[in-house]
């Protein structure tokens, strides 16, 4: 037999001779290798999910007048649409209406596209219950809810101010600008916790024929993906592309947006770390332990004429081939625990990363040789006789 | 006998450095487990400062009022329309049940106004119609029980970038005024910090004979940026903004920023239905509902209404972060309990010969298993308490650096890990000591 082919038969038979102590082994190795998984996984998709759990501030950047002008012109609004079409986008155009003889704030924007910037809304479209409402994705996907024809004008009234005019759903209202009247019928009383509560919504091409501002806009809102760095690159773009109107961040939501991410990704770093060098010790200790409960192998090994070369092999090979199981079998069930936890915490599927495989593996791989390596280097100073004696 | 095994095996120079290793070990994974416990129980209060820098939760206007004329939270309505509330009433905020979770408020008062730029050496006066807002800046405060707190829009809104000086509002009545600007509106009259604008308050000249506009020279001190309608604001404090727009003690609404906990099933009931127990335990606890009840009841004829979309966040994020640490700190308790039980056992399993010993010199099996059972509280013990310290420093650590302020110690833990370290230990022994005990002791003891 040559000496390969006996390496790999006593690698082959420590698993066959003895599953159990290698069971120990491998359960430790593959616990370890499961939190790391779930940990580095986590750790690298959850700043981007806590990004998302923001969008329901609704507009991050804005698109305003610049210096004296008062109004954006629309054409902006369209090229805007053409050059950045994944960026959540929302046109509004304010006037001071009146409704009798009290101010009102028309504020004309395109209703079907309130749900992307401002899922949180919330619609009541009966108009005897009043606490029976509908998210405003729901609203405008049911095709009833919305008008019979896009030529037709609607209004939706903000709750305040439903409330206010005793107004109901349903209803055709009156709605007074520049003298004159214009009745509309109210489809929907929206809820929004903000300002919104107190205007009155329409279509904007609406408001600009009623206003006579064909063409004008207010001001540009937009809700755009990512942390504070991408905002800030496509605030720059923006910039610099339409320098007549001013671009600019909504502080609050950017920068609180951008603290709080920064300290998930501190707390979670450290906890990983934490986690990482508590399962790191835990290995070690089982693996050594079972290394060294194999002494009197060793001495039988040794007494035999193998080299103390060929023995530290021996058990580094046993190790890794373990670990190796172990980190793939902990890789995966750790990305599972994963998963489930991004699905009950976020709703949403982390995304499958390659770079955590190679890094559980050799962590996993890494740990192994070092707990493999501490005895064996103990097991170079073993005298077989007094091994095999019994002391 | 039994006492004096027990002290042996612990103090005998032999073994003391096997049971400092695994004092160690307990040690170690009882610190990384109070460490993760102490951090996921006080991570809802830390995010929940951060998540302040959303600005205002809470809206404070008059119940019965006209409709306001606001867009992005700007009053533009006239001020002899719509209702007012108290400026002297709002220190009853902090007499609230959850007054301690009011971490700043700030009222407002919105002046349609009309603002002239001075004429300086070859630019004309620049005249711009904007809405002055009378605030609180960062007021010191003494609340009925003597307690002293600061609060105003600095506090409420930390993110507000400026570039100049703030207003400080504590300055006596007869100071020099000054205003803030928004930089839009600053950009738009060419003002810069250190220039003095005219501020009138009233008719348009011509309008009407009866009413002479107000006005009031003051320096520009500071400008302000949010990225919101406040860009093109004006700012100065309430007791300069009263008698110009003729509301003595006047303020239109008052924003509040209040911790929270993050909204459940029960929160959103409706009060009235609940039980008289369920009403006690909605009171007491800080949702946001339960705080705009309480503000309401301290500021009779105001209705509170939540800001939905930065609470819906701030519950959001918290509930999140909250639910996040508590499964990683049960993962880094099974990581440290199984780090300390695999210890544990390896102990047993390397005194075999001497268990084997004791059997065959007519030991009892509950006499061995007490000794090393006894051994392993001792070692459970005293890593625990250690561990426990260890783990407080370590959440320290976490908390300054992630933080920069101090983890909460919560001295509730230490039985918890007390027991967790105990019951972790005696269960690494006892399941080797079992498999140990089924052994012949000449077999062991002749070394096969």
């Amino acid at each position: 037999m040559s000496r390969r082919l006996l390496f790999f038969r006593m690698v082959y038979k420590a698993f066959r001779v003895q599953p159990g102590r290698m069971a120990a082994s491998f359960a430790a190795l593959a616990v370890g290798a499961t939190l790391a998984s779930a940990f580095l996984n986590l750790y690298f998709d959850l700043p981007r999910k806590m990004t998302a759990e923001f969008r329901t501030l609704g507009a991050n950047l804005i698109l305003a007048p610049k210096g004296t002008d008062t109004t954006v012109p629309q054409t902006i609004y369209s090229e805007l649409s053409e050059a950045h079409p994944q960026i959540a986008r929302l046109a509004w155009l304010y006037a001071v209406g009146k409704v009798g003889d009290q101010e009102a704030i028309l504020a004309g924007t395109e209703l079907s596209r309130l749900a992307a910037l401002n899922p949180g809304w919330r619609v009541t479209t009966d108009p005897d219950d009043r606490a029976a409402s509908v998210p405003i994705g729901d609203f405008f996907s049911r095709p009833q809810a919305g008008p019979a024809e896009p030529e037709s004008r609607w209004l939706l009234a903000g709750a305040t101010a439903a409330a206010h005019f005793g107004w109901k759903v349903g209803e055709i209202v009156s709605i007074g600008y520049g003298g004159k009247e214009f009745a509309l019928p109210l489809h929907g009383i929206v809820s929004t916790g903000g300002s919104e509560d107190s205007q009155l919504l329409l279509p904007l091409a609406d408001l600009q024929q009623i206003t006579g501002r064909t063409g004008e806009l207010s001001l540009i809102a937009l809700a755009v993906p990512g942390a504070a760095e991408q905002i800030e690159a496509v605030r720059q773009r923006l910039a610099a592309r339409w320098p007549a109107v001013e671009a600019r961040p909504l502080r609050p939501v950017v920068e609180s947006e951008a603290r709080v991410i920064l300290k998930v990704r501190g707390l979670m770093f450290g906890l990983t770390a934490i986690v990482l060098a508590i399962v790191i010790l835990s290995v070690m200790t089982t693996v050594s332990g079972l290394v060294l409960d194999r002494q009197r192998d060793i001495g039988v090994m040794k007494s035999l004429g193998g080299t103390d070369r060929a023995i530290s092999m021996l058990f580094v090979a046993e190790t890794l081939s373990i670990a190796a199981v172990a980190a793939l079998l902990g890789y995966g069930v750790g990305l599972g625990l994963a998963q489930w936890a991004a699905q009950r915490i976020f709703a949403s599927a982390l995304p499958w990363r390659w770079d955590t495989l190679p890094a559980v593996v050799g962590v996993t791989l890494a740990v192994a040789f070092l707990a493999a390596a501490f005895p064996v280097y103990r097991v170079r100073r073993l005298d077989p006789t007094v091994v095999l004696r019994g002391n | 006998m039994f006492w004096r095994l027990v002290r042996e095996s612990l103090w005998r120079p032999r073994n003391r450095r096997r049971a400092a290793w695994a004092v160690l070990a307990v040690t170690l994974g009882t610190a990384v487990a109070a460490a993760m416990l102490n951090v996921s129980l006080d991570v809802g209060d830390k995010v929940g400062r951060e998540l302040r820098a959303l600005g205002a939760n809470v809206l404070v206007t008059p119940a019965a009022d006209s409709l306001p004329v606001e867009i992005g939270g700007i009053d533009y309505r006239p001020v002899s329309e719509g209702a007012f509330i108290s400026e002297t009433a709002l220190g009853s905020l902090k007499e609230i049940f959850w007054r301690n979770n009011i971490m700043a408020f700030a009222p407002f008062l919105y002046v349609p106004a009309r603002l002239v730029s001075a004429s300086g050496p070859g630019s004309r006066p620049q005249e711009q119609a904007t809405t002055l807002v009378g605030t609180w800046f960062d007021r010191p405060f003494v609340t009925p029980k003597g307690e002293r707190f600061r609060t105003g829009i600095r506090p409420l809104n930390p993110t507000w970038a400026l570039e100049g000086n703030w207003i400080d509002d504590s300055a006596p009545a007869n100071a020099p005024p000054q205003v803030l600007l928004g930089r839009s509106l600053a950009e738009a009259m060419a003002v810069r910090v250190g220039d003095s604008v005219r501020i009138l308050v009233g008719p348009e000249a011509g309008e009407s004979d009866v009413a002479k506009p107000r006005e009031v020279t003051a320096a520009v001190v500071g400008l302000v940026s949010t990225g919101g309608a406040e860009d093109r604001q004006a700012f100065a404090s309430l007791a300069l903004v009263q008698p110009l727009a003729g509301l003595p003690d006047q303020v239109r609404t008052v924003q509040v920023s209040a911790l929270t906990k993050p909204e459940d099933e029960f929160s959103r009931r409706d009060p009235k239905t609940m039980t008289r127990e369920e009403y006690d335990r909605w009171y007491c606890s800080p949702y946001i509902s339960s705080i705009q009840h309480q503000i309401t009841e301290a500021l009779p004829g105001t209705a509170a209404r939540a800001v939905r979309p930065v609470a819906e966040t701030q519950g959001n994020v918290l509930g999140k972060m909250t639910f996040l640490m508590g499964l990683l700190a049960v993962l880094a308790l099974i990581a440290a309990a199984l780090s300390i039980s695999s210890l544990a056992s390896l102990a047993v399993a390397e005194r075999r010969q001497e268990i084997a010993l004791m059997k065959a010199v007519g030991a009892q099996e509950w006499l061995v298993s007490g000794l090393f059972l006894a051994e392993a509280a001792a070692h459970g013990i005293l890593g625990g308490v250690l561990g426990f310290l260890a783990g407080q420093g370590l959440a320290r650590v976490l908390g300054r650096v992630v933080f920069g302020s101090d983890v909460a110690v919560n001295w509730l833990l230490l039985p918890v890990m007390l027991l967790v370290a105990l019951a972790v230990t005696f269960a690494g022994t006892w399941l080797p000591l079992r498999r140990v005990a089924r052994f012949q002791p000449a077999t062991v003891l002749r070394g096969e």
